[in-house]
Parts: C-alpha cells; sequence; structure tokens
C-alpha cells in the first residue's frame, strides 16, 4: 500500500457503507493478459444497460462489453472487401433469389454446452418474424419481419431463410455482421422457455447467462465496468478451427468523454479508447506517450474510415423552405469551401468527399465511374460568384446587412447538427454567413431529434445506414419508399426520391453485389442524384482512437486491416475479431 | 402528539406537492423519451427505422405513457405511495428502484462524508475566527474562506485532477474504484475505493468549507453581543466553557438547519462532482436519466432527495427543542 492509499484509509471504514457490490470471486489475472477497453457509456460516466444482455430488449446496449459473448454467422471487411464465415461454413442462393441455404460450422457449442445449430438460427428468425407481426416490441422484429416470410431447418446444421421478394443482398442485411449491420444468435434451448421476451434481461451470472458461443463469458457486470473471462472449452480451440485468443481477461469500462479517454490511455490504464472527436487530442496523446499508436500509425488521420461521410442535407420536405429551389441548393454547394472545413475542423486529418459513399475498397471503382458527373455538376467547384448567381437567377438580392433575401425573407436559420459534427458545423456556419445565407449555429440537446423527425431545413449528418459493400444500399435511402414524412423518425434525412431514381434502384437491387450490370445503373442514377443537388457532400467521416502497445500489439491498422479498431463502436462481431488478434507484448 | 401528528401531515404535504411537479417538469418537454431510446437503439443496429412508429406505441401503452395525464399522474401517486417508482426507460425492463439503490450509497457516503467533516471544520475555524482568545493567525485566514466559498466545488476537483492526479499523478483523475479490482469486504478493496474518494472528498470539503466558516462567524459575531455573554464572563466562567456552552451552542441552531438542507442538496451537488471524477452516485444516474429524460428514473431520484429533505427537516423540527432549550412544544420561544 502506498502513502497516499494510507492517507487514504482513514476515510476507509465510512466507506464500507459505500454499497460495493457483493463480493467477486474474480480469480487473478495479470494486467499483461487483461485487455482493458472502453466500453459504450453514451456520454455517460457509467456503462449503458449493464444488467441486461438480451440485445432485442429496449434497454439493452451489448457494446458495453457483453457483445464478446457473441459470435457472428459471418463477419465482413470492408477495407479488404472480404466475407468472412465465422459460425458458419458457406451460403447458397436460390437461383431468383428468393431464399438462402446457409450452412452452419460443424461442432460450435453455446457456453452451457448444448450444440449450436439450425435451430437456434431458425428460432431466432421466427421469434423476430412472429415479434415483428404481432407484439412488434423486439428490436429488429418488424424489419425481419419486412424481409422474409420465415426461417426452417433442413437438417441440424442446414438452415434456409425464405425471403418475401427476391433480395441478393439478405446475406448482408440480417446474417452477416459488419458495423451496426447483423443480428445476434440467441439459443433456443433457453428462449424457447420464455414468454415475454422484451422484458427478459438474459443475464443472470449464476446460471452461466448470457450464454453464448463466444471465447468469453461475463463473470462481473456493474455500471463501472463488465468484466469477461475467457473459457478455456471454447470450441473454436476445442474443435481447432481457430486459435485460442490471447486475452484471458476483458474488462470495457465507461468514459465519459474525450478527455477521460485521453488520460486513461495515456497513464497506460486502457489499452484501447473510443472514438475521439479532435485529431489534436489524438496527437497530444501520441506526444506523451511513444507507446501509443492509431490504425493509421502515428500520423494523420490516426484513424480509420467510417461509414458514414458526412453531408449537409437540405429537408426536401420542409414546407415553404427556400432550399425547394435548386438554384438555392446549387448557390449553397458552391459556397462551401471543403478543404477550409477540413483544415479548421479537422487540423487537416479528413479528406474532401463529393458523393454519399465512403471510398472503401469495394466501391472505388464505382466513385471512379461517376467522376465525370462531379466535373458535370460543378461539385468540386468553391466559386464564391457562382454562387451569388444562382441567387440571383432564384430572384434573392442581398440586404443592407449582406444576406440574401427575397420579400423580406433571409436564407439560412439554424442548421441543426449531429453532435460528433459540432465542429465542421460551425466552420460551415462561418462560410455559409459569408456568402450570404443567414446561418446558424444550433447545437441542443433536441437537434438530432429535431433534424431525424424532419423539423429542420436543413442540417449535417452522416449516412446511416448507407453502402458499404456495393452502391445499392445509399441509393436505397432516396426511394420514395424509404421518405417519412414530416414528424417520423427517420435516418435518412434527406426526404428526398425521385420517381426515376426510383426505377433504377430497383433494377440494381434485382441484381448481386459485383454485377457488371450494376455499373451503368449507378451512372444513370447518380446524374439524376447530383443534378437534383440532393445534399452537398462536405468530407469523409474518421474515427479516430489511440491503441496503447503497452501490454498489447497486433492492433487492426492501415497495413494489417483485419478489422474496425474501435472495440464498442459497433454491436457487429469487430470486437470480437480485434479480441481474437491482438498479441500480447509480454 | 399532535404536534408530531401536525408535523407528519406537513411532511406528507410537502411530498406530495414536491412529487407533483416532479412529475409535471420532466413532460413538459417536446421530447418523447421512448422515440428517442428506440430510435438511438435502431440507428446502432444497422440504420433502419422501419416500423419505428409502432413501436413507439406499444413501448407508449407498455410504459402507461398513452394514457391521459391525469390518469398517469394518479397512478404515480399510487404508485409512489407504495414506493414503487417504476420501470427505466433508458434501462428497460429494469425496476428504477435497482437503480436508485445501487447508486445511492457512493453519493451518500462520498457527499455524505464530505458535507459532514467540512461542517464540523469549516463551523469550528469559523467559530474560532472570531473568538476574542483565538491566535491572531486565524483572524487571516477569512480572506482564504471567502476564496473557497466562491469556487463552486466541481471547478476545485477540476484543479484537483490536473494537479494531484496529472501533474503530480498521486491519485486517480477518475472512477470509484481501480479497473478490474476484486470489489468486496476486504482491506484491498476498502482502501482502493479510499483511496479513489479523496479527491472527490477534498473537493466538496474544500469549496464548501469556506462557506460553513463564514456563516458561523457570522452567527457568532451576533452571538457575542448578547446579554448572556456578558453575563456569564461577568459570572467568571472559563473561557472554553463560554465558547462552547455559551456561543457555539447559540449560533449552531442555523448552522444544522443549513446542514439537514445541504444532506437534500447532496443529489443535486453530486452531479457535477460525479461527473468530473466518473463516479457512480446518484447524480450521475441522475445526469443519465436527465440525457434521455428517462421520467421515471428522474422522477425516482428526484424523489430521493425530496423525501430525504422532507424526513430530514420533520426530524430536525421535532429535534430543535433537544438541541435550543428555548424552543418550546407549540412553537412558543423564550428568550
Amino acid at each position: 500500500m502506498s502513502r497516499m492509499e494510507s492517507f487514504a484509509a482513514g476515510l476507509a471504514t465510512c466507506l464500507l457503507l459505500a454499497g460495493a457490490a457483493a463480493a467477486q470471486d474474480l480469480a487473478e489475472v495479470p494486467r499483461e493478459r487483461t485487455l482493458v477497453t472502453i466500453g459504450w457509456s453514451a456520454g455517460s460516466p457509467t456503462l449503458s444497460a449493464p444488467n441486461n444482455a438480451n440485445w432485442y430488449s429496449l434497454g439493452a446496449e451489448l457494446r458495453n462489453g457483453i457483445m464478446f459473448v457473441n459470435e457472428p454467422l459471418f463477419t465482413y471487411n470492408h477495407f479488404t472487401g472480404e466475407h468472412i464465415p465465422w459460425i458458419a461454413e458457406s451460403y447458397e442462393y436460390n437461383d431468383d433469389y428468393t431464399s438462402l441455404t446457409v450452412k452452419l460450422r460443424d461442432g460450435v457449442t453455446w457456453s452451457d454446452g448444448e450444440a449450436f445449430d439450425a435451430e437456434d438460427v431458425a428460432f431466432t428468425l421466427n421469434m423476430l418474424l412472429e415479434n415483428g407481426k404481432t407484439k412488434k416490441d423486439l428490436r429488429k422484429a418488424i424489419e425481419v419481419a419486412n424481409q422474409i416470410t420465415g426461417a426452417e431447418v433442413i437438417d441440424p446444421l442446414t438452415v434456409r431463410v425464405d425471403l418475401i421478394k427476391p433480395d441478393p443482398r439478405y446475406i448482408y442485411r440480417q446474417l452477416t455482421n459488419y458495423f451496426g449491420h447483423g443480428l445476434i444468435w440467441v439459443p433456443e434451448h433457453i428462449w424457447s422457455g420464455i414468454e415475454d421476451i422484451a422484458n427478459f434481461t438474459f443475464l443472470d451470472l449464476e446460471k452461466g447467462w448470457p450464454v453464448g458461443t463466444g471465447a468469453w463469458k461475463v463473470v462481473e457486470t456493474t455500471p463501472n465496468e463488465i468484466v469477461l473471462d475467457r473459457r478455456d472449452d471454447w470450441w473454436g480451440a476445442a474443435t481447432g478451427v481457430m486459435e485460442m485468443p490471447a486475452p484471458e481477461r476483458i474488462i470495457t469500462i465507461p468514459a465519459p468523454d474525450d478527455e477521460r479517454n485521453a488520460q486513461l490511455v495515456v497513464a497506460n490504464q486502457i489499452d484501447a479508447t473510443f472514438v475521439i472527436a479532435s485529431p489534436s487530442l489524438v496527437q497530444s496523446i501520441l506526444d506523451q506517450n511513444d507507446r501509443i499508436t492509431t490504425f493509421a500509425g502515428r500520423n494523420p488521420p490516426y484513424g480509420y474510415m467510417d461509414w458514414w461521410p458526412h453531408s449537409l442535407y437540405f429537408n426536401h420536405m420542409a414546407e415553404g423552405s427556400p432550399f425547394l429551389d435548386i438554384n438555392v441548393r446549387r448557390a449553397v454547394l458552391h459556397a462551401i469551401n471543403r478543404d477550409q472545413l477540413i483544415e479548421f475542423a479537422w487540423d487537416g486529418a479528413n479528406s474532401p468527399n463529393y458523393f454519399p459513399y465512403p471510398a472503401y475498397e469495394p466501391l472505388l471503382p464505382y466513385i471512379d465511374s461517376a467522376k465525370d458527373l462531379v466535373e458535370k455538376y460543378q461539385v468540386d467547384v468553391f466559386d464564391l460568384d457562382l454562387s451569388a448567381k444562382y441567387m440571383t437567377d432564384a430572384g434573392y438580392e442581398k440586404d443592407g446587412e449582406g444576406f440574401w433575401a427575397k420579400d423580406g425573407e433571409r436564407v439560412g436559420g439554424p442548421l441543426e447538427a449531429q453532435p460528433a459534427l459540432a465542429a465542421v458545423s460551425q466552420v460551415l456556419v462561418q462560410q455559409l454567413r459569408k456568402a450570404g445565407f443567414d446561418a446558424e449555429y444550433s447545437q441542443t440537446p433536441d437537434s438530432f431529434r429535431k433534424f431525424r423527425a424532419g423539423e429542420s431545413q436543413w442540417h449535417v449528418f452522416g449516412h446511416n445506414g448507407g453502402s458499404i459493400f456495393d452502391p445499392v444500399d445509399t441509393l436505397r435511402m432516396y426511394k420514395t419508399e424509404n421518405q417519412s414524412p414530416i414528424g417520423t423518425i427517420t435516418f435518412f434525412v434527406a426526404r428526398w426520391s425521385n420517381p426515376e431514381l426510383d426505377a433504377i434502384v430497383d433494377q440494381m437491387e434485382l441484381l448481386p453485389p459485383g454485377d457488371p450490370g450494376l455499373m451503368p445503373l449507378f451512372h444513370e442514377a447518380m446524374d439524376i442524384w447530383f443534378a437534383n443537388v440532393v445534399e452537398v457532400p462536405l468530407e469523409q467521416g474518421y474515427h479516430l482512437n489511440a491503441l496503447n502497445e503497452t501490454y498489447w500489439t497486433n492492433w487492426p491498422s492501415t497495413e494489417n486491416p483485419y478489422g474496425s479498431a474501435c472495440v464498442a463502436c459497433f454491436i457487429s462481431g469487430w470486437g470480437t475479431l480485434l479480441a481474437h488478434h491482438v498479441q500480447p507484448v509480454q | 402528539m399532535i404536534r408530531v401528528t401536525k408535523r407528519l401531515g406537513l411532511m406528507v404535504l410537502v411530498i406530495w406537492l414536491a412529487a407533483s411537479i416532479n412529475f409535471l417538469l420532466p413532460r413538459l418537454t417536446d421530447r418523447d423519451p421512448i422515440e428517442e431510446r428506440l430510435a438511438q437503439a435502431l440507428g446502432d443496429s444497422g440504420g433502419s427505422a422501419v416500423g419505428i412508429e409502432e413501436m413507439v406505441e406499444q413501448y407508449k401503452a407498455k410504459f402507461g405513457t398513452d394514457r391521459p395525464l391525469w390518469r398517469q399522474y394518479l397512478s404515480m401517486l399510487g404508485d409512489t405511495a407504495r414506493f414503487d417508482l417504476g420501470v427505466s426507460i433508458n434501462y428497460f425492463p429494469d425496476r428504477v428502484s435497482q437503480h436508485v439503490l445501487t447508486a445511492l450509497p457512493w453519493s451518500i457516503v462520498l457527499l455524505g462524508v464530505a458535507t459532514l467533516i467540512s461542517f464540523v471544520i469549516g463551523t469550528f475555524l469559523g467559530a474560532l475566527t472570531i473568538w476574542r482568545r483565538s491566535s491572531a493567525w486565524l483572524a487571516r485566514i477569512v480572506p482564504l474562506f471567502m476564496v473557497l466559498a466562491a469556487i463552486p466545488f466541481y471547478l476545485v476537483g477540476l484543479i484537483l485532477v490536473y494537479v494531484f492526479a496529472l501533474v503530480l499523478g498521486w491519485f486517480p483523475p477518475a472512477r470509484g474504484y481501480s479497473v478490474g479490482l476484486n470489489l468486496g469486504w476486504n482491506p484491498t478493496a476498502i482502501a482502493d475505493v479510499a483511496y479513489h474518494a479523496v479527491l472527490p472528498a477534498l473537493s466538496i470539503v474544500l469549496a464548501a468549507i469556506g462557506i460553513w466558516a463564514l456563516s458561523m462567524r457570522g452567527m457568532m459575531v451576533t452571538v457575542q453581543g448578547e446579554d448572556y455573554m456578558n453575563f456569564a464572563r461577568a459570572k467568571g466562567l472559563s473561557d472554553r466553557r463560554r465558547f462552547w456552552r455559551y456561543a457555539v451552542r447559540n449560533a449552531m441552531t442555523p448552522q444544522i438547519t443549513t446542514l439537514v438542507l445541504s444532506f437534500g442538496n447532496i443529489v443535486a451537488g453530486a452531479i457535477l462532482v460525479e461527473r468530473v471524477f466518473v463516479y457512480p452516485g446518484i447524480g450521475t444516474l441522475l445526469y443519465n436519466s436527465v440525457l434521455l429524460v428517462d421520467y421515471f428514473l428522474i422522477f425516482g431520484c428526484v424523489f430521493v432527495l425530496i423525501l430525504t429533505v422532507a424526513v430530514s427537516l420533520m426530524l430536525l423540527d421535532l429535534l430543535y427543542p433537544l438541541l435550543d432549550p428555548r424552543i418550546r412544544a407549540g412553537g412558543e420561544a423564550h428568550g
């Protein structure tokens, strides 16, 4: 005990009453065999939902660390385009893409010893299907009910999923875990006996719950940390299919803000931070500890490209909005200096973007094929004179204070921003004001809801639900069927659609990823999209985080991009993938 | 007996009024916590918000928020009378009481102990600063009390974190205990928890000590001019006896009232301190519940505060006659 601890012991008697959790009999695991990371806490000093392991329940948040219990059927590496089987072996569509047969891996077992088989996959899908038609109180249930007619067990290791309509991308929708996509598979032998699944927490450490197929089991959950210990009986090592992962223990703790992340990683208390918004803070972390690196090494952009490129959105359903006039939208487009945005808001650690797509390897051929459209529609042109010309064409004149106005009404108003995009939005507002738009930066606790509900005229956001492996998903965001009315929450916040685009996307949806027929259709669709100035793409989205090499090495990197470097950003199998790859330094 | 009954009645009235306001205020916002929670959950799972309206309706029915406000209010009154604080929206299906009971002890011990320490030291030093027989240096620390009283404790907390945690590295910058600690009733865990409590406790003590000292000093100024003090000196009573039995005892009554009220403020004050130190107490819980407009969790956290203040005040009211012999039953005061 240090001197400080001795001093502090004066308070010890009182703190005996601190209501600490009941004593836990945790085995001692040395720090160099323990992976300590930041779990999901949504800006709070405590972990989200530590008492709930049922992801389908309203209150659950498995990114607090409980996610390590689960394993995906398949996962996907967006850096390389590799589709990776995990507890499944393969899949096959029928000829018209209306059903999909999945072959499971033999020898996979749940943590309670029961075999993981087709019954579990079919049960999970049918449970959601049934709930989506009746109770409608489980996450993903309505979505699944809109996609499948049922799942049937063919044999213990084969399950067939029947789809409502042909969908060559269904494997990527629910059966592959990457970013936020994919389902969590539940043990039929336990869940089939549960009547009210929405109220079921699936967390009882004495019973060994949550039961999963993953290499770790939960041994302690508190709002302050979730502890998982490696299972020596994990099926992957027992069958010889995979090697036993190195971390004997995984601990996730909360960090309410970037500064706490920084303090903890610099002090070697954690091995990986959560996403940090500011590149200069990451640089400061690197300056203070030479054992710390990032996905991009010790250089900008200090992270990896996320699936959410950022755009300035116009709300195309906002009644009376000046942005319904295409000339006004064009004027806004030419008023934005992306290089300056990146320099000021991201300290240079980002790259300009002209498409609603992340520049991922599988998407690059499509992006390259449509570069002529960027030139055709001058998407990359920052020109205040051109901006002014479009405003004049739209019938606007500058008022006494230099703002564009018509009939006494100025163009602008509150620009609502996603909290993580505060920095770029503030610079953007200044650029727009210089160009004569009466923009006001607005970032309140209600901003996120407002623009998702269609209550703002313009806003800054990413592309939630957009493309990763091929261009179709982003284009689907602009289909009429996904255009939510004002007042309804949506993630497709442009609220724009076009019947010609609908027809093209309908054709694209029937073609499997990689089909050569996609390329010309994509070009046609983007021509419509750019011509209408649906939104103003600004820049790529990057996830910046610090990775500490004091205890663990072999983190994902530009040279070895085996997965995302953020352990708790996604519910998918990526945290698991990372935990399977890291190697102890000592 | 009648007095006790009256006081009990008054306490129930105070609790009812405060609980009613606590029920109503969060519902004045435009935000719908169920919709927000679902939007967050669906947004984190692939981006589709398909069917969100139907799910919102389902959960509104579950939580009863689809009913008219007056019916929700009556349900709240009935449930609260049975000490049933309901189910949290954000932590569904957990009960609110489960989270409050987990978080409360951390706050009570940290802030309760820190408040008591600052009260005792501040009150004693405040009394001494004005006592004629005290050392001269005590009079000179009054400006320091003024400075401390003017600094909010979260700011003191930030300074302490910077100096003692980041620069000197003597104490941890955050958390209630070490990562991976085997939390339980063993000496290592207790010492670790105490070690982590030092900076948060010190920030409260330092910031509050000035307030206690200055208010006690003010009371002592008044008391020292009273006739009974002159009479005591004329009787030749010792300095120590006059200080403790005559001056401090008479000056203490308002201090104790403030102390009781400040216990009620523990929850409110805890928010910032617990945020600065990433401490898992009731302040953190209330902060989370406000962030997510979780009506039921907000109500639960604030109801605990209301109950604490109301019960403390009632007990104080009943104990006053014992503390101050001038106060007699029926509120009759004799000088």
